[in-house]
């Protein structure tokens, strides 16, 4: 027997601790915080769902999209305009928005990642880029879709089923609830056909090919898919906040996005999370320290990146690992000494 | 009996290099047919001709008879050609049985959001038990696919594109990084995926091996058939002896 | 449009552009050596301007005596910045890793520099001023134009000159270029690769941090200059992202469709640079140039 099969570790004992570890958060969070503070957890909540969208396209796909700020504001531009007076449509159903934005959203980042899905390398990369700054400066400056550097305000509470979203505490059961469907849904994604080809076509093109794997549809899907859930974090943004403007939407807020996905670690579902809540709620709550922490940030990015290049969550396996290696052994030792 | 692969008046050249030049020559079923010959007689890219990687600047390509010459690369594994590497080309910081998977979705060709929603993986257990058989070690599919050796890996590699269920594979040689032990175990595997009737092409230097193995072979040089037949004849040919000692460097 | 206006945004076009040719120069090389582009190359631009208000405004040094110990710092900070970010980031498995870094890098120099010198924009003098310390004009046949623009197009052109010089033609810099890409060339050669590597670090590094300090008193020095760095990478890649020839005339390219932009579409000349750049990328995914090696990935 050359197949070594052990009872299939389908529960994994981490996955029920972390299963856990969310359902104590979303029970503990709202009692302990509220006000700004709250605002903004649920605020690293959303990016937290963002850099889920990073992980499938750059963590699986190896493509370093920065094009997930451009799809998250056209997502909130869509919403804000359909939800407010901006363009006189007044009393629009808001899950009807929501679904228009993401639907929208997802049709043009198809349409993108058809044109710049060709490219390879640093070259869609830049040409992401390049998509950021066209569509910021079209939101900071055009005044009929985008209100120019005014933003469109006073957009409508989201309505979910005749239950009003308004305050922070339901907007955070929200987005945990978005949260935990595009993890799921990452995670799903990761093991079956879809995510293997795009590990296929991040380890090796060629290879790929001749494993049955359309390069290029594969790619477009998975720009397509960032594409959806920016464009859902941008509807979501919209009705949270209330207000849309174009700072939200740059460069500089994608690197950042970039950040906080490599924190995190890209191949884990829950580090990224954790990174974006770090990167998010660290500098808000270490208030003294402001002036210095961007700069400790940048340190502990750089420092990451040349020791840890899988991030916290690469960390934290590797512990895990060793603890469990150390573990075995123990057990081993102990059965050993058994026999006589 | 059809041959599963044939190819008719294949030309190919890079700028001013010819890599192939009017190759002709068929794969039957369920044989091991050898593509030797010295380094840089085009022999790699003959397999990337045939799996589609590279076109053919002329000739014609046919797959069970059906003509695959203008098909995409992944649309010809698909239809049952599949392929190995010099070196592995696995997929990194996966575990072993999501490389093996990788090799069950192209037999199961499902679409994407198919296989999002399927409920279980196709069971490969019983097949690959029969391949571990031969392969001569023992894996757990949990394990990081990075605690394999080398030979392991290049091992491992044909029994994903075994479990992919091709109607021939091409083999880029095989047991280059092997030991003895590990290159007969490759070898042993070669023949039993032929026993099954499907087809196997392979590029190997180590002659023993090849001679050992092979039904039928062809030898390439300067892009060129020089020689086919059975081990047998080709040794014996005058043309592809001058060829393997007129090289300048022996490897 | 009139002559005077057209010949103001030449002139105003042709100084950015050697300004982003400078960036983009750097990028080519350290992307050439360790095949990762620099997302803090623009904050050296800012770096670059800083040291020259430290030097210009705070030691109020004398321009002879600032220049060179502008021009020292800069590849003293160049050797750093390899020290730091390269040589621990060579080896790595992950790609992204280093591209990351260099983002973290980004934002660590502009925290830096903010907690030195302030958020607020600093005046940087003129190197040509007239009696008042605003900048002298050239005024040939009614057409008036500042001397910076000036003399940034000719210190773009000489230096331009120089990097083409030292990488295109001299033997030096061909087996320098072998040695970073090839570590079995470099050891047949006997260029020690980290040599090489310090050189050419130093070398594009100083490159944009000069950029900065010729830009930095038309633009005011502040961190924001880094945001500089997105049109020249939009110029290496409508140049083809391993020619210098190619990023020259790309930044250039860059630098007079912003400066016409500004006419007619003021509000959109970034996008209307990057809709160039996606155009470009579509039609022509080469570059301009292409280049002579080909791009292994």
């Amino acid at each position: 027997m050359k197949l070594i099969q052990k009872p299939l570790r389908r529960f994994r004992v981490s996955t029920l601790l972390l299963f856990a570890l969310v359902l104590l958060c979303a029970v503990l969070v709202p009692q302990l915080f509220s006000g700004y503070t709250l605002k903004v957890i649920n605020l690293s909540l959303l990016y937290g769902i963002m850099v889920l969208s990073t992980v499938i396209v750059l963590g699986m796909g190896g493509q370093m999209s920065m094009a997930n700020v451009a799809m998250f504001g056209l997502g909130a531009y869509v919403t804000a305009n359909l939800c407010s007076s901006h363009m006189g449509i007044k009393n629009f159903n808001t899950l009807l928005a929501l679904v228009i934005s993401v639907v929208g959203v997802g049709l043009v980042s198809f349409l993108l990642g058809l044109l710049l899905e060709r490219l390879d390398g640093t070259f869609f990369t830049f040409a992401t880029i390049g998509v950021v700054q066209v569509c910021a400066a079209f939101f900071s400056q055009y005044r009929p879709l985008f209100g120019g550097p005014d933003g469109i305000s006073g957009v409508a509470k989201l309505e979910l089923f005749g239950f009003k979203v308004e305050d922070y505490k339901s907007w955070f059961y929200v987005l945990v609830f978005f949260l935990l469907v595009v993890g799921a849904f990452t995670a799903r994604l990761k093991k079956t056909k879809f995510g293997r080809s795009l590990f296929c076509i991040r380890d090796n093109k060629t290879a790929a090919v001749t494993l049955g794997v359309n390069v290029f549809m594969t790619r477009v899907y998975a720009f397509t898919i960032q594409g959806i859930i920016c464009g859902l974090c941008g509807a979501l943004y919209a009705f949270m906040n209330g207000y849309v403007g174009s700072t939200m939407f740059t460069f500089t807020k994608a690197t950042d996005m970039m950040m906080m996905t490599m924190i995190g670690g890209l191949n884990s579902i829950a580090g990224s999370v954790f990174g974006s809540f770090v990167v998010t709620v660290l500098p808000e709550t270490l208030r003294s320290l402001q002036s210095y922490l961007r700069l400790i940030f940048g340190v502990i990015v750089v420092l990451l990146m040349i020791f840890m290049p899988t991030g916290l969550a690469g960390l934290a396996s590797s512990t895990a690992e060793k603890a469990g290696r150390r573990l075995r052994k123990a057990k081993e030792k102990k059965s050993e000494a058994r026999q006589p | 009996m059809k041959p599963v692969l044939e190819l008719e008046h294949i030309n190919k050249a890079f700028g001013g290099v010819i890599a192939a030049s009017d190759v002709t020559f068929s794969v039957m079923p369920g044989e091991i047919h050898g593509l030797i010959g010295p380094n840089g007689a085009g022999k790699t890219t003959m397999m990337n001709i045939i799996s589609g990687i590279y076109k053919a600047d002329s000739g014609k390509i046919f797959l069970s008879g059906k003509s695959i010459a203008e098909m995409p690369a992944h649309r010809r594994s698909v239809m049952g050609i599949g392929r190995t590497f010099q070196s592995p080309r696995l997929l990194k910081g996966a575990n072993i049985r999501d490389n093996l998977l990788v090799g069950t979705d192209v037999a199961q060709d499902m679409g994407y959001a198919k296989s999002f929603f399927s409920r279980r993986d196709r069971a490969f257990e019983k097949e690959l038990e029969e391949y571990m058989e031969i392969a001569g070690f023992s894996i757990d599919l949990e394990d990081d696919i990075s605690k394999l050796t080398f030979g392991q890996r290049k091992i491992l590699e044909i029994i994903r594109s075994l479990l992919a269920n091709p109607k021939i594979m091409l083999v880029d040689e095989p047991a280059a990084g092997l030991n003895e032990n590990e290159g007969e175990n490759a070898m042993a595997l070669l023949r039993l995926v032929a026993s099954k009737g499907i087809a196997v092409l392979f590029i190997e230097h180590a002659m023993h091996l090849v001679m050992n193995t092979c039904h039928q072979i062809e030898v390439l040089n300067f892009g060129k058939i020089i020689a086919s037949g059975t081990p047998q004849e080709v040794s014996n040919n005058k043309e592809v002896i001058a060829a393997y000692l007129g090289r300048a460097d022996d490897d | 449009m009139n002559f005077n206006l057209f010949v103001s945004l030449l002139v105003n076009g042709l100084a950015m552009g050697m300004v982003y040719a400078l960036l983009a120069m750097g990028l080519i090389m350290l992307f050439r050596s360790a095949g990762v582009m620099n997302f803090a190359q623009g904050m050296m631009l800012a770096v670059g301007a800083y040291i020259s208000y430290a030097t210009q405004v705070q030691a109020d040094l004398p321009l002879y005596a600032a220049i060179p110990l502008c021009l020292a710092s800069y590849v003293v900070f160049g050797l750093i910045f390899m020290a730091c970010i390269y040589l621990p980031l060579k080896d790595t498995k992950f790609p992204a890793a280093i591209v990351v870094a260099t983002m973290g890098t980004s934002s660590i120099l502009s925290e830096a520099c903010t907690l030195i010198w302030g958020g607020e924009a600093l005046s940087v003098p003129y190197l040509v001023t007239n009696g008042e310390g605003k900048s002298a004009y050239l005024t040939i046949g009614g057409v008036s134009i500042q001397w910076q623009y000036i003399l940034t197009t000719i210190v773009g052109v000489v230096l331009i000159f120089l990097v083409y010089v030292l990488f295109d033609k001299l033997y030096v810099g061909k087996m320098m270029e072998a040695a970073a890409q090839d570590k079995y060339t470099a050891s047949l050669i006997g260029i020690p690769k980290l040599v090489t590597i310090a050189i050419t670090y130093a070398i594009a590094i100083s490159l944009g941090c000069i950029g900065g300090f010729m830009v930095s008193p038309v633009t005011y020095c502040s961190v924001s200059l880094s945001s500089l760095q997105l049109r020249a990478f939009a110029s290496v890649v409508i140049g083809g992202t391993r020619s210098i020839k190619g990023a020259v005339i790309g930044a250039l390219l860059v630098g007079l469709v912003e400066a016409f932009a500004t006419v007619n579409l003021s509000n959109y000349k970034d996008a209307v640079v990057f809709i160039l750049l996606i155009v470009f990328l579509l039609v022509k995914p080469d570059g301009l140039v292409r280049s002579k090696i080909g791009d292994k990935a």
